[in-house]
């Protein structure tokens, strides 16, 4: 007889009496879980190197040379092993191993705020010994000390389980806590003078098996038993990571991270974390208001509704649909898009723009698109972005982990050395503007020109300086795209929603008719009417003179939000829209995948959807959006936008969600161009976001508020030098014709010539420096 | 007796001596004799365990027992305690430990008097007097907040205006708690394992069934032997 | 002729006009207080049988308790089930709650009795009796109106619109129509005794002890009376028409406020009335107690007012009995009371009354009264070991076919 069967490509196994097919290579405490026996374990993360600290997971193994106990965790699966994990020997030993972390573990059961979702208690309850003979007197310590402004760590409980530390080191990057001390007195701790200021500090309160991490924004809210939970997608940046939001008592308190292999492998970054505490914040407005006297008062939804309805007519019948500016609608729901977009279109209105001058533009969702796994995947990432650790958080994990894996190689092309900067296999400074031609030079180097052959090639695009104009970016870009024409991309925009209302339609229907420009028109007095969704163009837009000559100069303005933001204070009528986790939607992230977002709580006084606004306010024009509901409003959206298609279904768009449909892939065909040189005496300025700044989800968070620091100039120790400043001074810059004047830090990371000023902080607005009309934006700095 | 004998058992039950109820708040018979009339009524002495109106309770030094641990609330049937915990001040701690009850609610109008909480409660902060004669006008009264269950500073709980308070209801409250061990183990009857409280002391323990079984019956033969 | 009542004979002037509205008042005055005290009593008397107290907070000894019962259900929220059918739902507390007082407008209330007096008085000049309504066929139209009590009943059931009541009101009828005929039958003994239907007739034919017709009669159509009229009426024993741990609230589930308040009042204007009526028929009504000549006479009360007073007590003595039976006996089953009102009252009452017809019969005829009883009997007999034949097949072939019971 022949063997034609194929060769195995698994491993066969016994666990528990049952025969198991597994990979090779695969864990074993993995392929005894995936047949359905649960090992207990604590320090087995599956995103996570295997340490076998906790050696909880203790399984029985008969093997070629007979029974031993091994750690399933830190053992592979290998044909022919004969696993129990229920045997007489692994019992006595997972409960001696949980005998032995209950001796120290205190009594805190009651008021810690794991208990009731403790795997501890869980498997003291389930594979514990019962009964605790340990008579002596616990170790103690000061208990709890927060280690950031975000954590608080009680080193009592910590059951030494390296979860925390490894997290911190393997996957955030940012090692700051390890064991410090040995034998009994071993404990998690801080390094001196350097706390826990991770950006995803937050992650280790989520994996901590124990309730030895905790987040000061969820200490004592609630009990897990008061929980309700929803899965939701998480809006605050691009990346929308897979969430959990639960509430209780119809508030929201306390978001957790799904793990979902698309996107973001269960992590979340702090400022998504925590920000829930804007929904609920006291200065949400609960009605809609109304400027009389010159001041904002509440009115009714009537009122409100009558009053818009009537200043859009008079400005629609008397000046015609081009003197209408809708800017905003990147915050909401492709829903929520979709409806505005509807009604603009019924009206006539083709001056729209969800972006707020400060992303790219939309053409860049028409190139060949990368999904993140497929960026993570591809052996050469060429990155033409901001700060991602800064901007898009859990994306620079997944570059991070792709890059530690040696899967990825990643060329960082920035002016500033940014958090990817020492895993780059080539990070190349440049002069902001300067973009074309390094990236021509760069690719045209054997050594690069030999690693863009070995495969897949794809270009993280972004806006990383709000000072120059996206141009150059773009034309960077197109010189890889014409390098590699095989090559994709991955625009990562800002804002949540930015892809979602862009494809929704919520994007110039007419050259010339972007963010800029509609505020040039206002300014100009062509456009007396702007609609403002969910935006804030007098703290986001990066031309601030722009923005002031625009509200001085135009008639009338309403604005719907959720918060009286600096641009809602111009309002004539602002009407209430319901906040994240008030609403159901879909939102799509920077590759274009549409998952849902759920509703968890009733919204804030009587705001709503944006939908509904927009509906009404067509009820009110005489414009019927023909919705009613929200499902109506969801079949029309994706019958209407036929990118929209793999969304249909509502199963499509939970968990890991549908990919939108590309459209036909356009390509740059502009040669790349630099912009000029500076001038000596001048430095070049760079302008980026950081995590926390004077956003309104951040500064309504009263755990993350603090965090936002105040505006500075950056400047290379050489440069300042030169200059003869010291660090703190206040320097004074000055550039078309306007301005600041601002404290000077000393930072390595920022390349001569080049000075680097954080956008939206507190303190002096670096946005009157620039202007939208200028390639980009050189400033002299002067000493005061 | 056949049929007509079941008629003379009922007709035999007439008459004051038979009644087992008493003259609950007789309301006329007593106006008239010009006496307040609740101090008047006759109540029957209330079983020693009886589940009443809840109290939080405090240590012999003034601290709050609550620590606002929600186990109260979620063990409840009901759903009818609230409870949200809130970080001790360092400089004037509510309770001993990190955490105290900062809010605390009981609905009467959904309470059963399980006491459930009081079993599950780890600190023994609730539990339940004998007071049960509170009746309110309106819902809102029915919430009772911790200021109103939490006990006076002299341990004793708080009358409030239309609660009916006879002696002896804040006694023994949650005796049956002392009676054994915390894990209910036999061994331990009669060994103090718990906290004093405000007012009270220590409260003794409870008499173990052997010991209740000698002092109400009287010795006999069976139990010569039996092991105690 | 209107009635038996002298004050209607002839004329109908002013003043005969004025009293029959006032007896119409008095009537239902009287009535609707006798009800109010009678579920006073009833709770009193209950408490004292099962060892605690009764209501004793509203008015002295709570005897406002029914008023304050009557004002909570005032204030109550009427409820209409969608299923219901409106009209008769709102009909049938009526068609409860009115043939009691109509009942009640027969007996006769007092009068004066004594010494063969025909229980005529005197007002305002009027030569009268005290009852409302004296009509030539008296008890027949108790009985009619009896009748009419099973269609509210019936109807409450039938218009609720949902399962348990419709059994409640199919199982009550039933019970009630089946016990009408043992009533109407022990009936038929008295009038043969008392040789008149009218109410007002029936009493004065008892003037001494033994013409009470509980005597005259023998026991047993008193007996049966008595037992019909409990089920009748839907008292304990055989009160699972209403039975809450079967049947919800049987008819009167769906029914809420003043609607529910009628039923309930029904009930015991209902028991009073038959209270009332059982004295009459059985007990001389307001005849007092004379036997051999001598003839009880309570001081104090003038004879116009002393057959009040009589029959004041003897009702009293009926409602105690009910409620005893309430406190004593435990309910019957459906299929228990329905086999004692068809296979032992009816066969009963129906056999009293032919030997009470043979002998009444033989007294006429001049036969020997003992051998033509015994005659009767043995043919009774006969019957009755026929009856028990058919029964004891009956439950063979019940059995050959498996049926329940």
């Amino acid at each position: 007889m022949t063997d034609t069967t194929a060769p195995k490509t698994t491993v066969s196994l016994t666990v528990d009496g049952r025969s198991v097919e597994a990979k090779p290579g695969e864990l074993l405490i993995t392929a005894c879980e995936q047949s359905g026996s649960f090992v207990p374990h604590f320090c087995y993360h599956p995103r996570m190197s295997p340490v076998g600290m906790c050696r909880q997971c203790i399984v029985e193994v008969e093997g070629p040379r007979g029974k031993a106990l091994v750690v399933s965790c830190m053992t592979p699966v290998a044909e022919g092993q004969v696993v129990s994990t229920t045997s007489e020997p692994a019992k006595r030993a997972q409960e001696g191993v949980l005998e032995l972390l209950l001796a120290n573990h205190p009594l805190d059961c009651p008021v810690c705020d794991k208990g009731g979702e403790c795997p501890l208690q869980d498997q003291a309850f389930s594979h514990g010994p019962g009964e605790s003979r340990y008579v002596e007197e616990k170790r103690h310590y000061e208990k709890p000390i927060p280690i950031s402004e975000l954590v608080y760590l009680d080193r009592e409980r910590c059951i030494l389980c390296d979860r925390c530390t490894r997290f911190a080191g393997e996957v955030a990057g940012d090692p700051l806590i390890s064991f410090t001390s040995r034998g009994n007195n071993t404990q998690v701790m801080t390094f001196p003078d350097e706390p826990f200021s991770s950006y995803f500090s937050g992650n280790t309160v989520q994996i901590c098996p124990v309730g030895a991490l905790t987040s000061s924004a969820y200490r004592f809210k609630a009990r897990p038993w008061d929980l309700e939970q929803v899965e939701s997608t998480c809006t605050s940046c691009s990346v929308g990571c897979r969430t959990v939001v639960q509430s209780s008592r119809d508030e929201l308190v306390r978001y957790q991270g799904v793990d979902i292999e698309s996107v973001n492998w269960g992590w979340l970054c702090d400022r998504g974390r925590f920000n829930f505490e804007s929904v609920n914040s006291k200065n949400r407005v609960h009605t809609p208001l109304m400027r009389k006297d010159g001041a904002l008062v509440e009115t009714t939804w009537s009122n409100a509704l009558d009053a818009a309805g009537r200043i859009l007519r008079t400005v629609l019948n008397d000046k015609g649909p081009d003197a209408v500016g809708i800017i905003g609608g990147a915050r909401g729901s492709n829903e929520d898009a979709f409806a505005w977009a509807k009604l603009a279109d019924m009206l006539g209105i083709s001056a729209r723009d969800a972006q707020l001058g400060d992303g790219l533009p939309a053409e860049v969702f028409a190139l060949p698109q990368a999904t993140i796994a497929e960026t993570c995947a591809s052996p050469t990432v060429i990155l033409l972005a901001p700060d991602l650790k800064e901007e898009l958080p859990v994306l620079y994990l997944r570059l991070r982990d792709a890059a530690e894996k040696r899967t990825t190689r990643i060329i960082e092309v920035s002016p500033r050395a940014t958090g990817l900067s020492k895993y780059a296999w080539k990070s190349v400074r440049h002069d902001p503007g300067d973009q074309p031609r390094v990236v021509s030079e760069l690719l045209a180097t054997p050594e690069v020109a030999e690693q863009l052959l070995r495969g897949a090639v794809t270009v993280v695009m972004g806006r990383g300086n709000l000072a120059e104009s996206p141009e150059f970016t773009l034309l960077a870009t197109g010189a890889v795209l014409t390098a590699v024409p095989a090559a994709r991309v991955l625009p990562v925009v800002r804002r949540g929603n930015v892809r979602g209302a862009v494809t929704a339609g919520l994007t110039p229907q007419r050259p010339d008719a972007d963010t800029n420009a509609i505020l040039s028109a206002a300014a100009a007095g062509k456009v007396e009417c702007l609609v403002l969704i969910g935006a804030d163009p007098a703290s986001d837009v990066p031309d601030a003179d722009l923005v002031r000559r625009a509200f001085a100069a135009v008639k009338h303005v309403i604005a719907v939000d959720t918060f009286v933001t600096e641009s809602a204070r111009h309002a004539e009528v602002l009407l209430p829209a319901s906040a994240y986790g008030e609403k159901v939607g879909t939102t799509t992230n920077c590759e274009g995948r549409v998952s849902d977002v759920a509703q968890k709580i009733t919204t804030a006084g009587t705001a709503r959807p944006d939908w509904m606004i927009a509906a009404e306010l067509g009820l009110e024009l005489g414009v019927d959006l023909g919705i009613s509901s929200y499902g109506e409003l969801h079949d029309a959206m994706t019958a209407a936008v036929s990118a929209f298609a793999p969304a249909a279904e509502a199963k499509a768009v939970r968990r890991e969600g549908a990919v939108v449909a590309h459209p036909t892939p356009v390509r740059i065909t502009a040669a790349p161009r630099s912009a000029a040189t500076r001038l000596s005496h001048q430095f070049r300025l760079h302008v980026a976001r950081l995590m926390y700044d004077r956003a309104i989800s951040t500064s309504e968070s009263p755990s993350l508020a603090p965090l936002a620091r105040e505006a500075a100039v950056h400047i290379n120790p050489g440069d300042a030098q030169r200059l003869g400043v010291r660090e703190g001074a206040d320097v004074r810059l000055a550039a078309n014709g306007a301005a600041v004047v601002m404290p000077l830090k000393v930072d390595d990371a920022v390349s001569r010539g080049v000075v680097f000023v954080p956008f939206n902080q507190h303190g002096s607005d670096v946005r009157q420096l620039i202007r939208h009309d200028v390639a980009v934006t050189d400033v002299v700095v002067e000493v005061m | 007796m056949g049929y007509l004998g079941g008629f003379l058992v009922t007709f035999r039950q007439h008459g004051r001596k038979n009644r087992v109820t008493t003259q609950y708040s007789g309301g006329r018979l007593f106006k008239r004799k010009k006496r307040n009339a609740p101090t008047m009524d006759e109540k029957i002495d209330k079983p020693e365990r009886l589940h009443g109106r809840h109290v939080l309770n405090r240590y012999e030094d003034g601290m709050e027992k609550c620590i606002g641990c929600e186990l109260c609330a979620a063990v409840c049937p009901a759903k009818c305690i609230h409870v949200r915990g809130a970080d001790n001040d360092p400089d004037n701690p509510t309770s001993p430990g990190e955490r105290f009850g900062w809010i605390y609610e009981i609905n009467y109008l959904r309470c059963i008097h399980c006491d459930l909480c009081v079993e599950a409660c780890p600190t023994e902060a609730i539990t339940e007097t004998k007071l049960f004669e509170f009746s309110f006008t309106n819902r809102k009264d029915a919430i009772y907040t911790k200021n109103e269950l939490l006990v006076g500073d002299d341990g004793k709980p708080q009358h409030l205006p239309w609660e009916d308070w006879r002696p002896g209801e804040d006694q023994h409250t949650s005796a049956w708690m002392r009676a054994t061990a915390p894990a209910g183990d036999a061994s331990f009857v009669g060994v103090v394992s718990w906290a004093g409280e405000r007012g009270y002391g220590v409260r003794p323990a409870e008499a173990s069934q052997a010991q209740a079984d000698a002092a109400s019956l009287p010795p006999s033969d069976a139990d010569v032997g039996r092991k105690h | 002729m209107l009635a038996l009542d002298p004050m209607l004979e002839g004329e109908v002037l002013w003043t005969p006009l004025i009293i029959v509205v006032l007896k119409v008042l008095v009537v239902f005055v009287v009535g609707l207080v006798a009800t109010m005290l009678m579920v006073w009593f009833e709770r009193k008397v209950i408490a004292g049988m099962q060892n605690r107290i009764g209501p004793n907070k509203a008015g002295p000894f709570g005897l406002l308790q029914t008023l304050a019962d009557g004002i909570k259900l005032f204030f109550k929220e009427d409820l209409l089930p969608r299923r219901s059918d409106r009209f008769v739902f709102a009909l049938a507390p009526f068609l409860s709650f009115v043939p009691a007082f109509l009942s009640f407008a027969i007996i006769p209330l007092g009068g004066d009795y004594r010494d063969g007096n025909d229980g005529i008085v005197t007002w305002f000049g009027v030569e009268t009796r005290v009852q409302l309504a004296d009509p030539h066929i008296g008890v027949l139209f108790a009985l009619a109106i009896s009748s009419i009590a099973v269609y509210g009943i019936m109807l409450a059931g039938w218009s609720s619109g949902s399962k348990y009541p419709l059994l409640g009101s199919v199982r009550a009828s039933a019970q009630m129509v089946s016990y009408e005929a043992a009533l109407g039958l022990s009936l038929a003994s008295v009038i043969l005794i008392s040789g008149t239907l009218s109410t007002s007739g029936i009493v004065a034919a008892q003037s001494t002890l033994t013409d009470w017709h509980v005597v005259a009669t023998g026991i047993v159509p008193f007996v049966i009376f008595l037992v019909a009229a409990t089920a009748e009426l839907n008292r304990p024993p055989f009160d699972l028409v209403e039975a809450e741990q079967e049947l919800v609230g049987g008819f009167n589930t769906e029914y809420s406020s003043i609607r529910f308040a009628l039923f309930y009042l029904a009930e015991f204007m209902n028991t009073v009335t038959m209270s009332a009526m059982i004295v009459t028929l059985f007990f001389g009504g307001p005849q007092p107690i004379s036997y051999g000549g001598v003839t009880l006479d309570i001081p104090l009360i003038p004879n116009g007012l002393e057959g009040t007073v009589w029959l004041l007590g003897k009702v009293l003595v009926f409602l105690y009995i009910y409620v005893w039976f309430r406190a004593t006996l435990p309910r019957l089953r459906y299929d228990q009371l329905m086999d004692l009102g068809w296979k032992v009252l009816i066969p009963g009452s129906l056999a009293w009354f032919m030997l009470l017809a043979v002998q009444r019969l033989a007294r006429n005829e001049g036969w020997n009264v003992f051998t033509t009883t015994a005659a009767a009997v043995v043919v009774l007999g006969m019957c009755y070991a026929l009856l028990q034949a058919a029964f004891s097949m009956s439950n063979r072939t019940r059995e050959r076919e498996g049926a329940q019971f």
